[in-house]
């Protein structure tokens, strides 16, 4: 079995994870620094949106300095779309974007119990961890056009192979955020009487653990490749 | 075998094995009435040599019962003048459930309150037949009451005078009631004609419910308790008097109570009287020593209920010759009750014979203590403690062994049910290839075999002493059910080795359905989140979390769809748009279920927040519920339309729906409306059934949309009559039932249109049936209802009704309760037969398979459908007994874990009703 090994690939692969794993150590740090945990819901007050802010940027960067190297590789239509990146149109529509899953998480939160009159903050909170958590990093990365292409395209013909790499991380990351946020609010009605049991807490410290969790079943899966890749070398 | 009559078979016996269950684990307790009165009204003889009656030291007694009073409430600094003038301050226990009516029958009778008994007395407060209250009265004493309406209801006419609060259930009434009763206070103090004055106070248990334990109210209102109790023990009329003071149960720290926390099964106990010798706090007691102890106070017979020893600490008043007495009589008492409930053999197989050595031993240092002349310190204290010792062995034995389980039957149903319920699944799981012959033909051979093993099981087990022998009939009849048990056990036994080694192909067993995975996993979560006492208190959560995941999922999933097929076609943000737009019932679904689980707030931790029920039954929001309520009635009007093809019959139904808007906002004539409201409604049945009726032999392809008509009668007669019993602003769920119904159908289809490889037909009914159950109960939570027997809405069951029917009230509260289970089922039936396909031959020509035939169903989907909501309805319960059997000692059993057994049960028979009334439309009508 002949893998052709991509060691840009896998350094890409594993500089993301690491990146991911790093924001949410940092913000498990942070949390545990503060100590008190019901600020975690509030906008002003809480480091976490700006850490993960932060974090899905330098994953992006990170996928733009890979994907210099390809660039003499192009082709035509990988080319226009580089081009209308940085265009108004498409950041216009990036923002939109970004704003209408804000909202879309929001509504969702509050079908599934969030109070409806108060904890506006809270639930705005939440809807944009979750956000930033899944759509965000595609939408910086191909703008909000290149993003819509992605989702509903069986496979759109303009995406380099560094973009699809990061892409394949994101899923892990976006799965596992919504997959955690979802299922932090298990611990609501038990009657352990703790201040951390109250609304955003658990969902924003689930969404977390959850991209965590996505990530590390990510980074096994590239080690797992590698290793492969390395066995039959090692055997060959 | 016929599926129908299979499944008929199934529920039978597993509704049988429930019920089997049930008595098992919640033995009527046999609690004796009725028996020989010692004591005061026939003088104590003490080894043949005659007691003279001591004389009643208390002129007055008054008990006050602060509601929710915890035991740590009653400290230095929340209550000072208390604490510190109190002659005694003990702590007692109370038992579960800590509820106020049980506890105030245990303060009255001495008993622990059986689980069964609260279960048994839920509906209507029974009247007690023996109590302290009854043995005052018929030594002529009389009682004057002010304060809770329980009391009233419990002891009916025994009351001198009384002053019942206006209303026990209005929890913002923080003040008012309590001043009513100081008030009281204040007039009665002076009267001389009462012996027994009972003092409820209801405020600290309201403020508790709604501010919670931590509020300044509650600090508030200890003071206000505390002057109360001053204010009676200074007053210059509390002379020769007793004040008891005591809460009824405790408060948990959220401010409810109800369950088993330590702060809501210790309440203080505080005597006062005018002339007392000064004591610290001492041992704890039960709150049942409280009925010997005063009714010892008040000069009266014990009652027979009575299972409580003397507290000791409260008998200082008396002498020493008087406390003996006492004891003696309490001793005697305890060791009558002893002698009814064991037989000679049993006392000494278990060792209580040292009972008669320490009773026979007290009667003699007795007996010297008297001959001595009362001078003899040695012989009281010797007399004394043996029989406290006596009293507190026996007390414990009695309130102790009220909890017994017959282990036995437990273990036969436990069998029973997990056979039937693991048979219906491989059933309905696992298929042969020739799919008529895939319900296993019924064998005589084996039910004879099963039968002669079961019976050879059930003699050894008695010989074995496995099975306690009762009866000749009854251990007999215990043959059937380990009979049945055998027999299912060698056909899951047969089935399993056909799935493991097939014989031959044709007889190859098969994995028949397609489960979806996200259903499947949430359905064990539900089955297995039963484990957790507080994730039942809260199980409503469970169901508001996961119906709208499922339905949130299959609306993003049909969007995604939408989005992608025309995505090729054009790609702009309109696109996203118009899929929306295309599901704008079930966005307005997913907003009914918002406005929904807000109408009612329950469970048990966010119980005390204010919801849209709560605003709108206050006084002045009196339009705004009027307004609620029409809508409701007219939207249901609208989505009844569906289901009436017949103008006629639309008529009728607004009759019926105006008649219940009229019943609710003027219900002075309400006889007549309620006339109405009945006439209409069976009008509405007779037009469908008319058909029926008058042409009974109706053969030929017209008989199906004939029982299509019925079903939708069925259903809309089912939720004409739920409009009327439902709390007014309630009704809006039955429409909003319906549309989410429809609207989780539309989206299954909807996937079944696009994808029919991934989301086959299987798939599609499997979603059904389950996201029917789920809605269903989701529903049934939305109205109010929870595991705790305490929110059972009994006020249905009386509607229209001037006199207690049992049955009718019975079957009226049911309705209300289960009506969104009921109605969802009557749907899913409904549905399948609208979607039926016609039985019309298909015309040649039309080559393309249009989408409304491929969403046709047949006989097959309809079997699926049925006997997958079986399984799915039974195996929790299933599962729940096993696990009732493993909490069998846990903590909260009685106050968490039994109601939702009862509540289980009776889920179960519901459907059991319902399943056997559609099964016989299928019969007649088809």
């Amino acid at each position: 079995m002949a893998v052709r090994f991509d060691a840009l690939k896998t350094k890409h692969q594993l500089f993301h994870v690491s990146i991911s794993l790093g924001v949410i150590l940092i913000c498990m740090t942070y949390m545990q620094y503060r100590r008190n945990w019901t600020h975690l819901g509030s906008f002003w007050d809480s480091l976490i949106i700006p850490i993960v802010f932060t974090g899905e940027m330098l994953k992006v960067i990170l996928c733009f300095y890979y994907g210099r190297l390809e660039d003499p590789t192009l082709t035509q239509k990988q080319k226009q779309r580089k081009a209308s990146y940085f265009t108004p149109k498409d950041l216009a529509s990036g923002l939109l974007l970004q704003f209408l899953c804000t909202v879309l998480y929001g509504f969702i939160c509050i079908i599934l119990g969030a109070p409806v009159l108060q904890n506006y903050e809270q639930t705005f909170v939440l809807s944009l961890l979750l956000t930033l958590l899944s759509v965000s990093p595609t939408v910086f990365l191909l703008g909000g056009g290149g993003a819509l292409q992605v989702w509903f395209c069986e496979k759109p013909d303009f995406l380099t192979k560094t973009e699809e790499t990061a892409l394949n991380l994101f899923k892990y990351n976006a799965l596992g955020g919504i997959l955690g946020a979802w299922a932090g609010s298990i611990v609501s009605p038990l009657d352990w009487d703790r201040d951390w049991q109250t609304y955003p807490i658990p969902n924003v410290v689930g969404a977390l653990m959850g991209s965590a969790l996505g990530n590390i079943v990510a980074c096994t899966r590239v080690l797992y490749a590698t290793f492969k890749v390395y066995m039959s070398k090692k055997r060959s | 075998m016929d599926p129908f009559n299979y499944l008929f078979h199934i529920l039978t016996i597993f509704v049988g094995g429930s019920l089997l269950f049930l008595v098992g684990f919640f033995p009527v307790s046999r609690n004796l009435t009725v028996g020989n009165n010692y004591g005061n009204s026939s003088a104590l003889s003490l080894l043949d040599k005659k007691l003279p009656e001591p004389a009643v030291k208390h002129e007055q007694i008054i008990l006050m019962i602060i509601d929710a009073w915890r035991w740590d409430f009653a400290n230095s600094s929340n209550m000072p003048y208390s604490s510190e003038n109190a002659c005694n301050h003990i702590n007692i226990k109370v038992d579960v459930p800590t509820v106020t009516m049980p506890r105030l029958k245990s303060i009255t009778t001495g008993t622990v309150s059986n689980f069964i008994d609260i279960v048994l007395n839920l509906g209507h407060t029974e009247k007690l037949a023996d109590s302290l209250l009854h043995r005052a009265r018929a030594k002529g004493k009389n009682i004057v009451f002010s304060g809770d309406r329980a009391w009233v209801q419990l002891f009916p006419n025994l009351f001198l005078r009384q002053k019942p609060n206006m209303d026990s259930f209005f929890v913002n009434d923080f003040y008012e009631g309590d001043k009513n009763i100081t008030a009281n206070i204040r007039d009665e103090l002076p009267r001389k004609d009462w012996q027994l004055m009972i003092l409820h106070y209801l405020g600290l248990d309201h403020i508790g419910h709604v501010e919670g334990s931590h509020s300044h109210k509650i600090f508030e209102k200890l003071h206000e308790m505390d002057d109360v109790i001053k204010y009676i023990t200074t007053s210059p009329q509390f002379q020769n008097s007793v004040l008891l003071v005591t809460g009824d149960h405790g408060m948990r720290n959220g401010g409810s109570h109800g369950g088993s926390d330590e702060e809501e099964l210790y309440v203080p106990l505080m005597l006062f009287s005018d002339k007392c010798t000064k004591r610290n706090r001492t041992v704890d007691y039960n709150q049942i020593d409280m009925t010997p102890t005063m009714a010892v106070l008040l000069g009266v017979d014990i009652p027979f209920t009575s299972v409580g020893c003397l507290i000791s600490d409260f008998m200082d008043d008396f002498s020493k010759e008087e406390q003996l007495y006492y004891y003696y009589y309490n001793a005697l008492h305890l060791i009558e009750k002893f002698r009814r409930k064991y037989s000679l053999s049993q006392i000494k197989a278990q060792g209580f014979s040292d009972y008669y050595f320490w009773l026979t031993e007290a009667e003699m240092e007795h007996k010297l203590y008297l001959e001595s002349n009362l001078t003899s310190f040695l012989a009281y204290e010797k007399a004394k403690k043996n029989y406290i010792r006596l009293s507190k062995n026996i007390s414990k034995l009695l309130s102790d062994s009220s909890v017994k389980y017959d282990n036995d039957l437990i273990f036969i149903s436990l069998v029973l049910t997990t056979t039937t319920a693991i048979h219906l699944l491989t059933k309905v799981l696992f298929g042969t290839k020739d799919n008529l012959k895939k319900w296993q033909q019924f064998s005589s051979g084996r039910l004879f075999f099963s039968i002669v093993v079961a019976l050879a099981i059930n003699c050894i087990a008695h010989f074995l002493e496995f099975i306690y022998s009762r009866h000749f009939i009854y251990s007999a009849v215990l043959t059937v059910p380990i009979a049945i048990s055998i027999y299912l056990a060698i056909e899951i036994f047969l089935l399993v080795v056909q799935i493991l080694i097939p014989m031959s192909y044709d007889r190859k067993c098969y994995f028949k359905l397609t489960i979806p995975w996200m259903l499947f996993a949430f359905f064990i979560f539900h089955t297995f989140s039963l484990a957790s006492s507080s994730l039942i208190e809260e199980e409503h959560q469970t169901w508001y979390y996961l119906t709208p995941t499922i339905l949130i999922y299959l609306t993003a999933q049909n969007v995604y769809y939408g989005i992608r097929k025309m995505w090729k076609l054009e790609n702009n943000l309109n696109i996203i748009g118009s899929e929306l737009w295309k599901m704008r019932y079930v966005i307005l679904a997913l907003l009914t279920i918002v406005f929904c689980r807000r109408l009612n707030q329950t469970g048990d931790k966010w119980r005390h927040l204010e919801d849209i029920g709560d605003i709108l039954s206050k006084e002045h929001n009196h339009h705004y519920r009027l307004l609620v309520l029409a809508l409701a009635l007219i939207c249901l009007l609208l989505s009844l339309r569906k289901f009436n093809t017949n103008a006629l019959q639309t008529l009728t139904c607004s009759t019926a729906l105006v008649c219940v808007f009229i019943y609710r906002e003027w219900s002075q004539s309400s006889t007549l409306v309620l006339l109405v409201f009945w006439l209409s409604v069976s009008a509405t049945a007779l037009i469908s059934y008319r058909i029926v009726i008058w042409k009974p032999k109706h053969y030929g392809y017209g008989a199906k949309s004939n029982l299509v008509d019925l079903l939708g009668s069925n259903l809309t007669i089912s939720l004409l009559i739920s409009a009327l019993l439902h709390k007014p602003h309630n009704v809006v769920l039955l429409p909003a039932l319906l549309l989410c119904l429809e609207s989780s159908y539309y989206l299954c289809d909807k996937l079944h249109l696009y994808n029919r490889k991934l989301y086959n037909r299987c798939y599609v009914l499997v979603y059904k049936a389950v996201i029917t159950i789920f809605l269903g109960n989701m529903f049934y939570f939305f109205q109010g209802n929870s595991n705790s027997l305490s929110t059972i809405d009994i006020n249905p069951g009386y509607i229209g009704l001037s006199s207690y029917n049992p049955f009718v009230v019975g079957v009226m509260i049911t309705f209300n309760t289960y009506c969104a289970p009921i109605s969802a089922f009557l749907y899913l039936m409904w549905h399948m037969f609208v979607t039926k396909k016609s039985s019309l031959p298909l015309r040649q020509e039309k080559e393309q398979v249009s989408n409304a035939q491929l969403l046709e169903s047949t006989e097959e989907d309809l079997y699926l459908v049925i006997s997958l909501f079986a399984a799915t309805t039974v195996m929790p319960v299933a599962v729940y007994w096993l696990l009732l059997m493993g909490f069998r000692y846990h903590l909260f059993i009685y106050s968490v874990f039994a109601p939702k057994a009862f509540y289980e049960c009776f889920r179960i028979f519901v459907f059991y009703l319902n399943f056997i009334v559609t099964n016989l439309y299928f019969r007649l009508f088809q």
